[in-house]
């Protein structure tokens, strides 16, 4: 028959690599634990609406999602904020703010091409009820505590704000379906204002830019009608067409979305404008004094508000004095995070010998109301990938060269007369404190030392019917 | 010899829907009819291959057949193979494209639905449903394709509808807001008073050849027979777009017909054409010229041919057009190994 194989992009993780996980988890569970958050352990499995409500598409198509039993949607967890937040949301009458909570477990997140880690573990930390410049600070400089007390060294903290970007985007004014579309194009203008013709074009496709001559039968249909008119016409239209089915909408909500989608678009101008100046501001990386200097012009040109920039330069200026942080900070205004959830600060933790940041995180002020809190919650967290900080610390440290000291002990009765004193033995020896197995495959001494050997340990104790004890070691001869 | 070492190779084929009948046509078009001996009976052989064994299956199950190793190879629409294969990529398209059963599958909205005409819309409409605290409910056969290519595309927020039975019910019936299905003509739908989106193609489907590799290399009897199979079905695939076209031309000589035929390159064949004497009892100077004519260029290159002085012009279908090797075959099985 066929043997069961592990998934892809699952792992098992042998005694070695998990005790090295554990400790590097202990030690940074104490160090959270140090700033005041306690530990809360959350389901791994939750429903998966929890996820939706303001997760990306990238994550929510990751999702390990399935149908239970009793018929409820769920998923594995992909990430411990909403969870976290939801916890909140149910203790809420008896939890005082600024609530502080760090967890650490495994994260599900479905990895298409299996190379990567299906399941990986986070350790993270959320502050929640505080929108002060001081918990942001806070958080990062937490965040970056991390890897400068595990001794790592060239890491880098990309940071952000995308409060700043919105700033700009108000300014100029876009309608909250072009912002949202600009807001993902992040990326690309980030490479300069040689993108933006293509985004732009895009944008057109998408009806984001107001049409100054209809090109569809529909626009030319009402155009120059004032909207009483337009509604009345569309109306007659659907009555005529005689199309009856709706779904869950009524002729009401699609003449209003008609409207809406013929005669609101934006302006190409503006668009044009605002891509423009969020391609400059993408595009700003690199030291804190130099980048706010940028910044300052970029939001000065769209006559934006200088508050968020302000509060970024107070935020840069004071956490520049968290241990690790300063010779490592940069700022990249094109950092997008793969969480939809984000405003304000964002930020990630890379090391150049690890593909995915050691760390990563940012401000949430909008996830609580999303999952059903009546008040507004300022919140922000960051969490650690555990996977890619042991990446980078065994990548710095040569130390460990791989062999570990042999140690423990086989017990062997010589024969089964033996068993019993055998049984002694090998309690007397856990007694000691020595790791010991007990032969259970019937070898003799020969055979034993092979096993041992295999296995790493460092004697071999044959036990004979009166219990006398001979140990032999099983270390392998040195040349 | 037993029976066992009789069947070398597999073949599992569509029982039912529109592939099965077009799926034994390809075939017979190939030179490989398939011989079923009963047609309650859901094996058959190809006669001009022994070591075959044809085992005829529910269209939705081919993929799980090869995949689990009932069969080595097996035709089934490239939906279903993009909806039911495994991650492991056990199954591989072997040729992905067969030129037939051609379908799309597509979304579709209610006509009424005046303001929704592109992905767009649809992504926008599911923002507004969740600001409203619905969602959009959409009724589809295959929820793995479509579930990645909404959330692609942002929308992370609807519900999908199991159904079996017909889709295109669903909206009039109201237990769906609208529906991704596999359509062909497009029809159905127009007559359920749907409409498809601009950008929403899901994907483009057709027949293709799939085959379990791990399976395939296990024996070289097998493989061999694999290799004839895709061999015999690229040539025809290759063939199926071309005349071969036959004339007679007198002329002094040969080469002053090959000068003729080549003033225009585009219409002398694959790589020019071929001239023979034709040896007649008047011992007149005749030539026959022989090429390979793209189908829409046969007027053209009819005319040119007559422009040249070419009489008996003749004009038939080819069977089969062989490369030097099957580059399909070549690409799965002989990178790095012999």
């Amino acid at each position: 028959m066929k043997s069961v194989t592990r998934l892809l992009g699952m792992h098992d993780t042998p005694q070695d690599f998990w005790l090295r996980k554990r400790n590097l988890q202990d030690r940074l569970v104490e160090l959270i634990g140090s700033y005041g958050y306690r530990y809360l352990e959350t389901p791994i499995l939750e429903s998966t609406e929890l996820f939706l409500r303001k997760a990306g598409g990238e994550l929510a198509s990751r999702m390990y999602s399935f149908t239970d039993a009793g018929s409820n949607h769920v998923s594995l967890r992909p990430e411990f904020t909403s969870p976290i937040v939801r916890h909140y949301l149910e203790q809420a009458p008896d939890v005082a703010l600024p609530a502080r909570w760090q967890y650490a477990g495994p994260v599900f997140r479905y990895d298409e091409d299996g190379l990567g880690r299906g399941q990986f573990t986070q350790v993270g930390a959320e502050l929640l009820g505080s929108s002060s410049v001081m918990a942001d600070v806070e958080l990062l400089g937490l965040a970056a505590h991390g890897p400068s007390q595990l001794g790592l060294t060239g890491y880098q903290i990309r940071v952000a704000n995308l409060d700043v970007v919105h700033s700009v985007l108000d300014a100029v004014g876009v309608s909250d379906r072009a912002h949202t579309f600009i807001m993902s194009s992040v990326t690309r203008l980030k490479e300069g204002r040689q993108a933006v013709p293509d985004v732009l074009e895009q944008a057109r496709q998408l009806h984001l830019a107001i049409q100054e001559t209809p090109d569809d039968a529909l626009g030319q249909a009402i155009d120059g009608l004032d909207d009483a008119q337009s509604r009345k016409v569309l109306h007659g239209l659907l009555d005529w067409t005689a199309a009856d089915q709706f779904g869950q909408r009524d002729p009401d909500d699609v003449v209003d979305r008609l409207l809406r989608k013929l005669r609101g678009g934006d302006d190409v101008a503006v668009l044009e404008r605002a891509l423009n100046l969020i391609s400059d501001l993408a595009g700003i990386s690199g030291d804190p004094a130099a980048s706010v200097t940028a910044m300052r012009s970029v939001v000065t040109e769209a006559g934006a508000d200088m508050a968020a920039v302000e509060r970024f330069e107070e935020f840069l200026n004071l956490v520049q004095s968290e241990p690790g942080v300063a010779e490592n900070l940069v700022v990249d205004l094109g950092l997008v995070r793969g969480l939809d959830y984000y405003n304000g600060l964002v930020f990630e933790v890379t090391h150049p010998s690890c593909e995915t940041p050691l760390a990563g995180g940012g401000r949430y002020d909008d996830l609580a109301q999303a999952l059903g809190s009546p008040e507004p919650l300022p919140a922000l967290g960051f969490a650690y990938t555990l996977e890619a900080l042991l990446e980078a610390i065994e990548d710095s440290s040569a130390a460990d060269d791989g062999a570990s000291e042999a140690s423990g002990a086989l017990v062997i009765a010589d024969s089964p007369e033996s068993y019993r004193a055998a049984l002694q033995a090998a309690s007397d020896l856990r007694q000691q404190g020595i790791q010991t197995e007990l032969d259970v495959r019937g070898r003799d001494l020969g055979e034993g030392l092979v096993y041992a050997r295999k296995s790493g340990m460092a004697q071999v104790v044959v036990v004979s019917r009166d219990g006398q004890r001979t140990a032999h070691s099983a270390e392998p001869n040195r040349r | 010899m037993s029976l066992k070492e009789e069947t070398a190779l597999r073949l599992v084929l569509p029982s039912d829907g529109a592939l099965h009948e077009s799926t034994l046509n390809f075939f017979s078009a190939c030179g490989l009819p398939v011989l079923r001996p009963n047609s309650r009976r859901y094996t058959g052989t190809i006669p001009a291959l022994s070591g075959v064994e044809v085992l005829f299956q529910r269209t939705a199950d081919i993929t799980e057949k090869v995949e689990e190793g009932s069969a080595e190879l097996g035709v089934t629409g490239l939906d279903r193979l993009m909806e039911y294969r495994h991650d492991d990529h056990t199954v591989a398209t072997l040729i992905d494209d067969l030129r037939y059963g051609q379908a799309d599958f597509v979304l579709a909205v209610p006509n009424s639905w005046l303001d929704v005409t592109s992905v767009s819309d649809l992504a926008d409409l599911a923002l507004e449903f969740r600001q409203q605290g619905k969602q959009l409910r959409i009724a589809t056969k295959y929820p793995r394709l479509l579930r990645h290519y909404l959330f692609d595309r942002g929308i992370n927020h609807f519900t999908l509808v199991p159904v079996s039975g017909t889709l295109e019910a669903a909206p009039a019936a109201g237990y769906a807001d609208l529906i991704a299905d596999i359509t062909a003509t497009g029809t159905t739908m127009r007559e359920n008073q749907l409409k498809t989106l601009e950008e929403g193609t899901i994907l483009v489907s057709q027949a293709c050849l799939i085959g379990n590799i791990n399976l395939l290399k296990e024996s070289k009897r097998c493989l061999k027979l694999a290799r004839s199979i895709m061999d015999v079905m690229e040539a025809h695939l290759r063939a199926e777009p071309f005349y071969r076209i036959t004339a007679n031309v007198q002329s002094a000589s040969a080469q002053e017909v090959s000068g003729t035929v080549l003033a225009r390159p585009d219409l002398a064949g694959l790589r020019g054409p071929t001239i023979a004497r034709v040896y007649n009892v008047e011992e007149e100077d005749w030539y026959s010229v022989s090429l390979l004519i793209k189908k829409s260029q046969l007027l053209e290159a009819v005319d040119h041919l007559r422009s040249c002085g070419a009489v008996d012009i003749a004009a038939s279908q080819i069977t089969y057009l062989f490369d030097g090797f099957s580059s399909a075959y070549h690409q799965l099985f002989e990178n790095g190994e012999s």
